[in-house]
Formats: structure tokens, C-alpha cells, sequence
């Protein structure tokens, strides 16, 4: 009888998993995209948070030049600083930009200018995310609310892109644009909040963007949950959960991997189509 | 939060209490692969292939592939792998085990690479059942094979199709919807599935590439989906 109640009461019991230097470094050293990426110039915005560092790891670890943006120079600094260490002979610059605001990415455009860097592959992975969307709110989020996360999210990333696509076809540059999106955008619980339609918006500018032009590839990824600062967690933490089959989110490295991936030979032939990286993660 | 919401936090609290208290613990392991791999510059799958045992099924049309470029792509991933053709449905698990006798140790990732037809064939009917019970029947007998012999493993399946035909369009639709399902069920025995469908026109050696990516350790994240490619 009291066995036919524990059976009747089962509940996971998911082991730790702590996210460490360790895993870190065991989701980012030996190639994903069969070689191919040695030599691309590789600009990757948001490039001071998780995604944005396991990114900018990996493009190094495939030989890449890669540039990162960000707001703050100092975090900036901070970060090139931990790139060196995690990729020796890793060649890695950075870029002032604030995504929000038009005159700080012309600005940014010039800079690029002035470095003499000529885009090969744009990951837009800037991005913010509010209390107000972590929330699920809707009804008390005023214009200022709204109209911040849209301007990073979306606004920002199209102008800029339209900058850097434009010189790449000056150029004849077989140019890359992989766009992180998020399965918010898709999940009933999330789609309603600005973040949610600001990258409902992306996945459609994505579209749009292929369509416009032959010459250069553009795909998205949307990742469910990430072991980032964004997702309430860090390096260091137990990251064990009961979200996907995994049985934790993404790691940030996974991500960049599957944009790695993408950013080769095969990515072509998912050109203006997304990816979902989430482990079969419901929201 | 409202006085019903504070309500049925609590209610959800004491349950998940009680269930902790006088329930049992199934006890789970997460997904993840710590390993640090070789270094291999040529690497689809980040190394996490190498010295792993592979089998590829081949079907459903004889001679519909050139697996050269297949057989490079394994090897330069360091694997170690059978290959077996199968025409029809008549793959059963000691055709699995048979092969796997010539290797050491069980196969602990499975591809299947499949031509599901070649051309108009207006003589059978939209959504052809034999494909798609064909397919249905082998991972059901591929997946048993993995639950019974492995505690960790892949299994992806690539279709090639003909996109201007309607037979096929309605046969990927339901091979698709089975891919994609199946994600969330075999990760209960840590079987990570997967699948990509490809036109025709695609060159094998990226279809092979895109294969290994979803097979090696990266593969993990994209449990339960099926890469659409587009020539």
C-alpha cells in the first residue's frame, strides 16, 4: 500500500551540474565547421556577455579575427583581457556601440572604418532583456518600457546590419549574418512582451534580409533557455534544471557552436530559415 | 500576484513537500559531455566522433548515393563504422547486432541516410506508406537497439528528397512531424534524435558534414529538431 503511494509520488531528482571553466572549456576547442572559418573577420555585438564571450571563444578557436562590441569600455577591456587567456594566439579587437542609439552605431560604423575591418560574418547577438518581460507583464508596460527593448532588440540590430551588408556587397564580401533570436518569440507564455515581438520582428527581418539579397547568407538561431547572467545564472553555478530533456539550458558554448556551424558551408543551405536550440524546451 | 495566484502557489508548494516527503526519487542524470577532445582542424562534430562506433543505414533505392564522401567524412572524424544497405523494411536488430560483432563494443551513434525516391512515380499513391512505415519501423528497431546496448547515444536521420514531387512533400511532412516527436521520447533513455531532410540536389559531402554535426556533442542542443536545407 505505502509503496503503491511512493510510486504514486515520484518526483526528479536532477544530479548538479555545475558550470564551470571545465565544461566551458570542453564545449569550445576542436573545430565545428570542418575548418572553413580560418582567416573570416568576425564581428560579434552584446560581445561582453555569455553568449557574446562563448562567441567570440569559439570564432578565436577557429582561427577567426574577430571584433566584439559592447557598451561599456571597460567591460569591454575586462573581456578582451579573458579572451587572451582562453585563446592564446587569438587575435581579438573591440568596438564602442550602443545598440539603442543611432548616432552610437554610425559612430561604430566609422570605427570599423578607421580598423580597416571588413566584415566577413555579423552575429547580432546584442539584446536586452527586462524584468517587465521576465515578468510576462503587459498591461503596465508604458511607451518607454516598450520602446527601449524594441530599439536594442530590433531597431538597433536592422540599422546596423544594413550598414555592414552594404559594404559587404561593395565589396563582394560572401558575407554571413546570423541573427540569435529566441524561442520567445514562438511560446505563448513570452510572445506577447517586447522582447518576445522584438524577436518575432527579428526572425522576420531575417526573412525579409535573405530574400533581398542572393549574395549574402543570412540564418537565425532562437535558443530556449542559457546559462547566462541574462537567465539568472553564471559561471560556477549548478545549472541542473528541469527545462529540457538535457536537463539543463543551453551552455552559451553550444550556442556558439551551432553559430560556428552555421557560419560554414552548410549554413547556406538554411539561408533566411531558423534554428531552434533548445532541447525540446516548452515555455 | 492575486489572492487565487498566492492560493495556488501554496497549494503547488505543499504538494511538491509532500511528494518530496513520501514519494520516491527518480534520480537524473543531465545530459552534458565533459570530455576534452583531440584537436582536429577538419572537424564537423568538435572531435566528439572520434574512436565512437557508427553505424549508417543506407536505403531506400540501391546505388542512390556516392558514399565516398561519406567514408572521408567518418574517417577524418577518427570514427569507426559499418555501413549496411537496406532496400526494404527488412532490417531487424540482428542485422544491427551482426554488424556490430566486427566492431569493439556496441555502436553508440546511428545515421541513417536515406533516398526516399527517384523521380515521379505516378503508379503509387500522394505519401507514400511504404516509406514512411519503412522509416517508422527502422528507428523503432534502431532505437531499441541503442536503449538495450548504450547509456548514452545518437540517432539522425537524414532524408533526401525530390521537392517538386507531391508523393514526397507529403511523405517528408509525416517523417518530419515522426523526427522531430520522437526528440522529447528518446531522451528519456539519453538518446539524443535528431534529423535533417535535404533535396537531392545537395552535395553529399554537406549533407555528410551536417550529419556529424548533429551526431557529435553539439548535436545535444538540437534534440528533437530536423535541419530543413534548401539548395
Amino acid at each position: 500500500m505505502f509503496a503503491e503511494i511512493r510510486a504514486r509520488f515520484r518526483y526528479k531528482k536532477i544530479l548538479p551540474l555545475i558550470y564551470d571553466e571545465g565544461l566551458r572549456d570542453a564545449y569550445t576547442g576542436v573545430s565545428v565547421a570542418g575548418g572553413q572559418l580560418a582567416g573570416k573577420t568576425v564581428l560579434v555585438t552584446g560581445g561582453t556577455g555569455g553568449i557574446g564571450k562563448a562567441l567570440a571563444i569559439r570564432f578565436m578557436a577557429e582561427g577567426c579575427h574577430v571584433i566584439i562590441s559592447g557598451r561599456d569600455e571597460k567591460r569591454l577591456l575586462d573581456t578582451i583581457s579573458y579572451l587572451r587567456t582562453k585563446v592564446m594566439d587569438g587575435d581579438v579587437r573591440y568596438i564602442t556601440m550602443d545598440q539603442s542609439d543611432e548616432g552610437s552605431i554610425r559612430s561604430a560604423v566609422d570605427g570599423l572604418k578607421k580598423l580597416e575591418a571588413y566584415i566577413d560574418i555579423l552575429i547580432n547577438n546584442a539584446g536586452i532583456y527586462t524584468e517587465a518581460d521576465r515578468q510576462g507583464r503587459f498591461r503596465s508596460i508604458d511607451r518607454d518600457g516598450f520602446g527601449v527593448v524594441w530599439r536594442t532588440d530590433l531597431k538597433g540590430v536592422v540599422s546596423f546590419t544594413d550598414h555592414i551588408v552594404r559594404e559587404m556587397r561593395e565589396r563582394g564580401i560572401d558575407g554571413r549574418v546570423i541573427n540569435i533570436a529566441s524561442i520567445c518569440a514562438r511560446s505563448k507564455s513570452y510572445q506577447y512582451t517586447p522582447y518576445g515581438i522584438s524577436k518575432a520582428a527579428l526572425i522576420g527581418y531575417s526573412s525579409s534580409l535573405a530574400r533581398c539579397y542572393e549574395d549574402i547568407v543570412v540564418d537565425v538561431i532562437e535558443p530556449g533557455s542559457v546559462a547566462t547572467a541574462m537567465g539568472g545564472l553564471d559561471l560556477g553555478d549548478d545549472i541542473a534544471r528541469d527545462c529540457n530533456v538535457l536537463h539543463h539550458p543551453a551552455m552559451p558554448e553550444e550556442i556558439a557552436a551551432l553559430a560556428a556551424f552555421l557560419a560554414g558551408r552548410c549554413g547556406r543551405y538554411l539561408k533566411g530559415r531558423s534554428v531552434v536550440a533548445s532541447a525540446c524546451e516548452v515555455l | 500576484m492575486s489572492f487565487q495566484d498566492q492560493g495556488d502557489a501554496m497549494i503547488k508548494k505543499v504538494l511538491c513537500r509532500l511528494r518530496r516527503a513520501i514519494g520516491s526519487a527518480e534520480v537524473v542524470q543531465p545530459i552534458v559531455d565533459p570530455n576534452i577532445y583531440r584537436d582536429n582542424k577538419m572537424s564537423y562534430s568538435g572531435g566528439s566522433l572520434n574512436g565512437s562506433n557508427v553505424l549508417v543505414m543506407i536505403g531506400l533505392i540501391p546505388g542512390a548515393f556516392d558514399i565516398t564522401a561519406l567514408r572521408e567524412r567518418l574517417e577524418i572524424e577518427g570514427c569507426r563504422y559499418q555501413i549496411l544497405f537496406c532496400e526494404d523494411d527488412i532490417l531487424d536488430k540482428k542485422c544491427i547486432e551482426d554488424a556490430s560483432d566486427k566492431m569493439i563494443g556496441p555502436f553508440e551513434h546511428i545515421i541513417n541516410l536515406v533516398r526516399i525516391t527517384e523521380g515521379q512515380k505516378d503508379d503509387e499513391a500522394v505519401g507514400s506508406e511504404r516509406v514512411v512505415a519503412t522509416i517508422y519501423r527502422w528507428l523503432q528497431i534502431e532505437s531499441s537497439y541503442l536503449i538495450d546496448h548504450t547509456g548514452y547515444g545518437t540517432l539522425c536521420s537524414a532524408i533526401i528528397w525530390d521537392d517538386e514531387n507531391r508523393q514526397d512533400v507529403v511523405s517528408v511532412a509525416g517523417l518530419r512531424s515522426l523526427m522531430s516527436g520522437l526528440g522529447k521520447v528518446m531522451a528519456r533513455h539519453k538518446i539524443i534524435e535528431n534529423g535533417l531532410i535535404a533535396p537531392a540536389q545537395i552535395p553529399i559531402e554537406d549533407i555528410a558534414a551536417s550529419i556529424t554535426y548533429l551526431s557529435g556533442k553539439y548535436g545535444q542542443i538540437l534534440a528533437g529538431e530536423v535541419l530543413d536545407l534548401r539548395s
